[in-house]
């Protein structure tokens, strides 16, 4: 991925995290919709785990996108003015 | 189907009537007849013993033939017996031949009879009750044999005089029963009738009505008969009015609520047609655009209220999980926190939070609320939905760190178009008027009270009962 015309590795599920919320700018996807995209249906997801992956991403991706916690609803891109 | 309740009644209680005076009547011919055999059989035997009685052990023939011939006299005092039941006289004239007797002595010489009894010896030469006949007739005869007297005594009575008897006496209840039958049919008639009247009370009642008037019909002096039925007609009262009700205050709102807007849209419009520049057209049709916006939401907004009826939110009851729904409409709501820079967030930690509800009012309710606050308050604020319970109640608690509302106007923000004065934010006035007919149709209370945590704020609670397992 590349970000400010830098390229940045991302891991497989950090990929597919930033891919998902990518899809909905400007909207909130849950956390729900979040971890099924990672780990597909049923599996039980360590409620931790979306966090961590967007703790690493953040770090990754700095300023240049705003990542927001909606916390108790998802994760939200915001899109810039 | 039953066409007419008095016609029903009457014909089956007259039938009734008819098939137990019937029964009673011919229960009564069987039960009485050995009654009234034995009470003919007793005078019969009294009728015996009198006449050895009265016969002296040396009686003289000479006295003998003198009683004979006196009793032969006997159907002319007869006829001159002054009965005083008129009618009667031949039935008299019948019964006092229908008993006899004969008396014998041992050299079967017919010594003394009764003037009407048959001149031969019908006895059967054996003592007590016997039936006997004679001339194709029927007799029921008692007999004693005195020894000493040596006379043998017979007294008799036609059997088929009995049965005449009792004929007559059913035919006396039938012709009674026949005489009553019309009295008897008037007066259920006329009790039916009386018993009835409540109904026509009612239906007069009904028919008197103006057609605008649907208060209650009065439930006093109605019987229990009656009763569901005007309770069920007063429920459907209730409803048509609270439908009207709402009819004409939609109406009424709408009129209300449209007509400042439509006056500034046709101002709009007009600066827009007689705009000089570019600029100043652009602008006014800018201005005429919001002032339609505003206005489809105010419509929309009563359109909603007006749906929000009891009966149809009610019949169509989910269980719903608070959270996940809460989740929905706050992701919706997000976006423009967002642009308000407003942090918006959920707490409830378990998914358990499950109310019993309709599934878009519910929906309707928290958007309308976390809508409001994130609309109030400012810049940077704070909004937080917090789902929990209290006893046996789901809280939905929603909290910001807004302006707040005065003390003394908190009754007042549910009811319709109000608005706080010097409110900033663009608002119908209609938005939590809707949350509180949510709640009530959902049994749920509302409160308000100051977000004290903050240095203002508002925090709306709903509690809701929890839903029942």
């Amino acid at each position: 991925m590349y970000i400010n015309e830098i390229n940045m590795p991302l891991s497989r599920r950090e990929f597919s995290l930033m891919h998902k919320l990518l899809e909905n700018p400007g909207k909130v996807v849950s956390r729900d919709i979040l971890s099924q995209s990672i780990y597909g249906w049923g599996d039980d997801v360590d409620s931790n785990a979306i966090e961590v992956h967007i703790h690493n991403l953040r770090k990754k991706i700095g300023n240049s996108i705003m990542l927001r916690t909606i916390r108790g609803v998802g994760y939200i891109i915001e899109e810039s003015e | 189907m039953i066409t007419s309740i008095r016609t029903f009644l009457l014909a089956n209680l007259l039938l009734s009537v008819t098939l137990s005076t019937t029964l009673a009547i011919i229960g009564n011919v069987f039960l009485e007849h050995k009654e009234f055999q034995t009470h003919l059989d007793s005078q019969l035997t009294l009728s015996a013993y009198t006449i050895q009685a009265f016969l002296d052990e040396e009686s003289n023939p000479d006295e003998i033939q003198e009683i004979q011939e006196n009793i032969d006299q006997a159907p002319n005092f007869i006829a001159n017996i002054n009965y005083d039941i008129n009618q009667q006289v031949k039935t008299l004239n019948t019964l006092l031949k229908s008993i006899q007797f004969q008396v014998w002595n041992n050299e079967d010489e017919m010594i003394l009879h009764s003037y009407a009894a048959p001149k031969i010896n019908i006895h059967s030469k054996s003592t007590g009750f016997d039936m006997v006949w004679h001339s194709g007739k029927p007799w029921r005869t008692f007999s004693i044999v005195d020894n000493e007297k040596k006379i043998f005594i017979t007294v008799m009575q036609r059997h088929d005089f009995r049965i005449i008897l009792e004929k007559k006496i059913t035919e006396d209840s039938i012709t009674i029963m026949i005489i009553i039958y019309p009295f008897l049919g008037m007066l259920i008639w006329f009790i039916v009738g009386r018993g009835l009247q409540s109904i026509s009370t009612t239906t007069q009642e009904l028919k008197g009505r103006n057609r605008n008037r649907l208060t209650p019909l009065p439930l006093t002096n109605v019987p229990i008969e009656i009763s569901p039925l005007i309770k069920e007609l007063n429920r459907l009262f209730d409803r048509l009015s609270d439908a009207f009700f709402r009819e004409k205050r939609f109406a009424s709102d709408a009129a209300h609520e449209l007509k400042t807007p439509l006056a500034a849209i046709s101002a709009q419009a007009q600066v827009a047609l007689q705009a000089k520049s570019e600029d100043t057209r652009r602008q006014a049709i800018n201005k005429l655009m919001l002032s339609v916006e505003r206005s489809t939401h105010v419509i929309n907004q009563l359109l909603v209220l007006s749906r929000m009826v009891p009966e149809s939110t009610i019949s169509d009851k989910t269980k719903i999980n608070l959270i996940s729904l809460s989740r929905e409409v706050i992701a919706d709501i997000v976006p423009a926190a967002l642009k308000k820079n407003i942090n918006i967030e959920l707490n409830g930690d378990k998914n358990e939070y499950s109310i019993n509800g309709n599934h878009t009012a519910i929906a309707i309710l928290i958007r309308n609320l976390v809508d409001n606050s994130v609309k109030y308050t400012q810049n940077g604020g704070t909004v937080s939905i917090n789902i929990y319970t209290v006893k046996k109640e789901v809280v939905l608690n929603i909290s910001d760190n807004g302006p707040g509302v005065p003390q003394e106007l908190k009754n007042r923000i549910f009811e319709r178009f109000f608005r706080v004065i010097g409110s900033k934010a663009t608002g119908s006035g209609l938005g939590l008027s809707i949350v509180k007919q949510i709640a009530d149709i959902h049994n749920a209370h509302i409160s308000v009270k100051d977000n004290e945590s903050e240095k203002n704020g508002l925090i709306i609670e709903v509690k809701f009962p929890k839903e029942k397992k």
